[in-house]
């Protein structure tokens, strides 16, 4: 090749890129690699799956398919971390040392191109939402406090997309954290695994507002076997004793205690970015995340009887 | 190829070995263990996931990055693979049987994780060599997940979905005489 033709196809423009730009060409560039992935498609067609063979079941207790719902995004949840964290681990390579644009940037573009899988999440539980709508609602609660038309409140809409991020941020911080991939996918498919299908360990009262992936409504003992329900207000929804209980409980459902978990899931979140990105995000992070922990922790507390 | 050849090259291996999966695994579910045991919540759901977990760890210790430079050697990949498995076996048969004890009841599902263990090194045995251990160390995750998550949908696909944990020395006896078949590849 000749001199000339070198200078020809040599670029003009020696001007840098504004760091708006550089995220967004990251950005696209990671959010295709996400979203051509066959892992994503596997944790969408698991969850599918899953939805499919939860719904299609009848209700092994009063709301048992209400209750299931938020767990159904679950596979997704492991493998957004998954393709994340090898996002991420892909900064612990040597050649990004070398590379003209700095961590922080590039941290942002692969955090940004992380929203594509975010956004299938969002799609999902929207399409799960209209079916639910279509279907005239699901039911909770036994007689006399029963429902057959219970809708999902915005904010336990909202719980699966906020869990998406936490998987990102989850991800984010074992890929840029642990040296080895094998490491980071095992310990990824590990956590993820009991908050997902152990979650009726983390159903008490107590407990559900530490809770990852919150299930409602919360089972409150309101009375003896003995107990007259009619003594109970109209609005409860109830469950007899029976296989599960030997009270009478009630059936708590709370578009805030959600809203209180979601912003609980946030402040973790923030805290999982606080360790995935460079030192100097760190203060905010943790500062912000701390505060979001704290403030959804104490809603949740609040609002359950 | 003999022992001693063998002899010779376990303690270059047990170098070579990335073990951090294995020990980060070991010591998560020995949490889980015990967090189970003082709730004395059911042991199911952290024995199949130990298995799986434990059973992808063992086929990620196949990744050898000096594969290729190797591949010259008289020693086969397969002996190669095999002392490595033993060489990582040795230190996961007895941290599977300590979360075992950890866990309240008394199962310690070995022979399912063995066919996990077994299905993943069959796996990467027919894969090109490239990415043949990330791919067959997600296959034990994947079918043990399947399991969990589609449990209820009965019939003969959940029957299928089922089998590692209800015929798991069918499931060894195949998955070694695919191995078997592929070990000149």
């Amino acid at each position: 090749m000749s001199a000339t033709m070198i200078g020809e196809r040599t670029p003009a423009r020696t001007r840098p890129a504004s760091p708006r730009a550089v995220v967004a060409a990251l950005a696209t560039a990671e959010s295709r690699r996400h979203l051509r992935s066959p892992l994503l498609w596997v944790g969408v067609a698991l969850s599918g799956a899953f939805a499919w063979v939860t719904m299609d079941q009848p209700d092994d207790w009063a709301g048992a398919r209400y209750q299931a719902a938020p767990i159904l995004v679950g596979p997704l949840l492991l493998v957004i971390s998954i393709a994340v964290a090898g996002s991420f681990h892909r900064e612990r390579l040597g050649v990004s040392e070398e590379a003209p644009v700095g961590e922080a940037l590039r941290s942002t573009g692969r955090l940004v191109g992380a929203l594509a899988p975010v956004a299938v999440v969002a799609v999902l539980t929207a399409a799960g939402a209209i079916w639910v709508r279509q279907q005239g609602g699901l039911d909770i609660g036994e007689e006399p406090g029963r429902t057959l038309h219970a809708q999902f409140t915005l904010p336990e809409l909202l719980q699966p997309v906020v869990l998406a991020l936490l998987a990102v941020a989850v991800g984010a911080a074992a890929g840029r954290r642990l040296r080895h991939r094998a490491t980071s996918t095992l310990l990824l498919f590990v956590g993820w695994f009991p908050v997902v299908l152990v979650y009726w360990g983390f159903q008490s009262r107590q407990v559900i507002p530490l809770s990852i992936v919150q299930t409602q409504p919360v089972s409150l003992p309101v009375g003896p076997i003995s107990a007259n329900p009619l003594d109970f207000p109209a609005s409860w929804l109830l469950t007899q004793p029976g296989e599960y209980q030997d009270h009478w409980a009630r059936q708590f459902v709370s578009g805030l205690l959600a809203a209180g978990h979601d912003v609980w899931l946030l402040g973790l979140t923030c805290l999982f970015l606080a360790v995935a990105l460079p030192r100097h995000r760190r203060p905010v992070l943790l500062g912000l995340g701390t505060l979001l922990a704290a403030g959804g922790l104490a809603l949740q507390y609040a609002v359950i009887p | 190829m003999n022992a001693t050849t063998l002899r010779q090259a376990a303690y270059p291996t047990t170098r070579a070995i990335t073990w951090a999966p294995l020990v980060a695994v070991g010591g998560l579910l020995l949490a889980l263990g015990t967090v189970l045991r003082l709730l004395d919540g059911p042991p199911g759901p952290v024995l199949v996931l130990g298995a799986a977990a434990m059973a992808a760890a063992l086929v990620f210790s196949l990744r050898d990055p000096a594969a290729p430079l190797l591949a010259a050697v008289p020693t086969p990949l397969i002996v190669r693979r095999v002392l490595r498995l033993a060489l990582v076996g040795a230190v996961a048969l007895p941290l599977w049987g300590l979360v075992a004890t950890m866990l309240p009841g008394d199962g310690l599902a070995l022979a399912p994780g063995l066919a996990l263990t077994a299905t993943g090194v069959a796996v990467a045995t027919w894969l090109p060599i490239d990415r043949d251990v990330s791919v067959a160390a997600a296959v034990p995750l994947f079918w043990a997940s399947a399991t969990e998550l589609l449990g209820g949908v009965g019939g003969v696909a959940g029957d299928a979905l089922a089998r590692w944990a209800t015929d798991p020395w069918w499931v060894v006896a195949v998955a070694g005489l695919l191995v078997a078949l592929g070990r000149h590849r």
